[in-house]
C-alpha cells in the first residue's frame, strides 16, 4: 500500500509539472488541486487493476517511478524554477501559501527518502 | 496515517489563520493609495497576467503579489480620489483572438510603485514586471482604472491589477490590448532580480495621475 501510494505522489508531480508548463490552464486551475485529485486517481488504478497493482507494489517499481518523476521535472524546469514550481504546486493545493517553498522542499525530498527507504525495509522482511 | 492526517490539518488551521485582514491607506492630499501585499514568488519564473490580486479571490494564488485587501475596497478608494472608471471592456472582448482585434481599455491614468523593507526607494511596477515581447516591442505599462465593479461583485476574481487590459481588473493596463496574450505576443513574470524574495511584504502605492 506505501509503495502504491509513493508512486501515485511522485508520478502526479510530474504530471502536474507539465501541466503546469501550459500557461492558460495554469491560469485557470489549481494545479495543487490536480495534483492531489490525479495522485488519489493513480493510487486508485493500481489498486483496481490487478496486474499492474502487483509490479507496482514492488520497491523496483517505487524507485523506477522516482527516478522518472525527478529527470521529467529537471527537463522541464530549469534550476530556479525546479526549487519554486513543485514546491508552489503543494502549497497551492494544500492552501498553506504563506508556508515558505524551502519547508515544503525539505517535507518533499523527506517524503522521496523516507518513503523509498520504508519501501524497501519492508521488502527485506518480506 | 491518522495521526499525519491531524497534523496536516492542524498545520492548515494555524496557516490559513494567520493570514490577517488588512486595510488600504488611502491620502487624498497626494492622491494615492497605499495596498499592503506580499510578494509570490511562483510568480517570480513562471508567467502570469495578474500583478495584484486579492489572496481570497479567484486569482489571488495567480498573481505577482497577493493583496491583503478586497479589489472592492480598491475601486471605492479609486472613486474617493476622483478617478473615473473606463468600464469600457467586455467579457466579449477577452475572446479576441490578436491584439488587432482587441480593445485597450480607457478610464483614469494610474502609475504604479513598490516599496518594501530594504527597497531603497520607490521602484516603479515596470521594473519589478519582466515583460518579453514576441516582436521585442518595448511597451510602458499604461495602468488604467478600468472599473469592472460588476464583475468583480458577481465572479470574486479579486483582480487589483492586470497587466493587460481585462474585464476582470479594476485597473488594467492600456498599453496590450484584450487579445495580445491569446495570441501570445506578449507575457510577463515578476522580476526576481528586483522584487524582494516570496512572501516578503510589500506596499504597492497607486497615484492618480491628474
Amino acid at each position: 500500500m506505501i509503495a502504491i501510494l509513493y508512486n501515485s505522489v511522485t508520478l502526479s508531480m510530474l504530471i502536474s509539472v507539465c501541466l503546469f508548463q501550459n500557461e492558460w490552464l495554469e491560469m485557470r486551475v489549481n494545479i495543487g488541486w490536480v495534483f492531489f485529485g490525479l495522485s488519489g486517481l493513480l493510487f486508485l488504478l493500481q489498486l483496481v487493476i490487478h496486474p499492474l497493482r502487483k509490479f507496482c507494489a514492488t520497491f523496483t517499481a517505487s524507485a523506477l517511478s522516482l527516478v522518472i518523476s525527478c529527470s521529467g521535472i529537471l527537463l522541464l524546469l530549469d534550476s530556479e524554477s525546479v526549487r519554486i514550481i513543485p514546491a508552489s504546486i503543494i502549497r497551492e493545493g494544500l492552501m498553506i501559501n504563506r508556508v515558505p517553498f524551502a519547508a515544503i522542499n525539505t517535507a518533499m525530498i523527506a517524503f522521496a527518502v523516507i518513503g523509498l527507504l520504508l519501501i524497501l525495509l519492508r521488502r527485506d522482511r518480506k | 496515517m491518522k495521526k499525519f492526517l491531524l497534523v496536516m490539518a492542524v498545520l492548515c488551521a494555524l496557516v490559513s489563520a494567520s493570514f490577517a485582514e488588512e486595510s488600504l491607506i488611502v491620502d487624498k492630499e497626494k492622491g494615492e493609495i497605499i495596498i499592503p501585499a506580499e510578494v509570490n514568488g511562483k510568480y517570480l519564473v513562471s508567467p502570469t497576467k495578474h500583478a495584484l490580486s486579492y489572496y481570497k479571490g479567484g486569482n489571488g494564488e495567480k498573481s505577482i503579489m497577493r493583496a491583503l485587501v478586497s479589489e472592492i475596497d480598491y475601486y471605492n478608494a479609486l472613486t474617493e480620489l476622483g478617478a473615473v472608471p473606463g468600464n469600457n471592456i467586455k467579457p466579449e472582448d477577452m475572446k479576441a483572438r490578436n491584439s488587432s482585434e482587441g480593445k485597450s481599455t480607457e478610464g483614469s491614468k494610474l502609475t504604479v510603485f513598490l516599496t518594501w523593507e530594504g527597497s531603497n526607494g520607490e521602484i516603479p511596477l515596470d521594473d519589478a514586471v519582466i515583460t518579453t515581447v514576441a516582436n521585442g516591442e518595448v511597451r510602458p505599462i499604461d495602468l488604467r482604472f478600468t472599473g469592472n465593479l460588476d464583475f468583480a461583485m458577481r465572479s470574486h476574481p479579486g483582480c487589483f491589477i492586470c497587466l493587460d487590459s481585462c474585464a476582470a481588473g479594476i485597473s488594467t493596463n492600456a498599453a496590450w490590448p484584450t487579445g495580445a496574450m491569446n495570441n501570445k505576443e506578449v507575457s510577463f513574470k515578476g522580476n526576481v532580480k528586483i522584487l524582494p524574495p516570496d512572501g516578503t511584504k510589500v506596499n504597492v502605492i497607486v497615484r492618480l495621475v491628474k
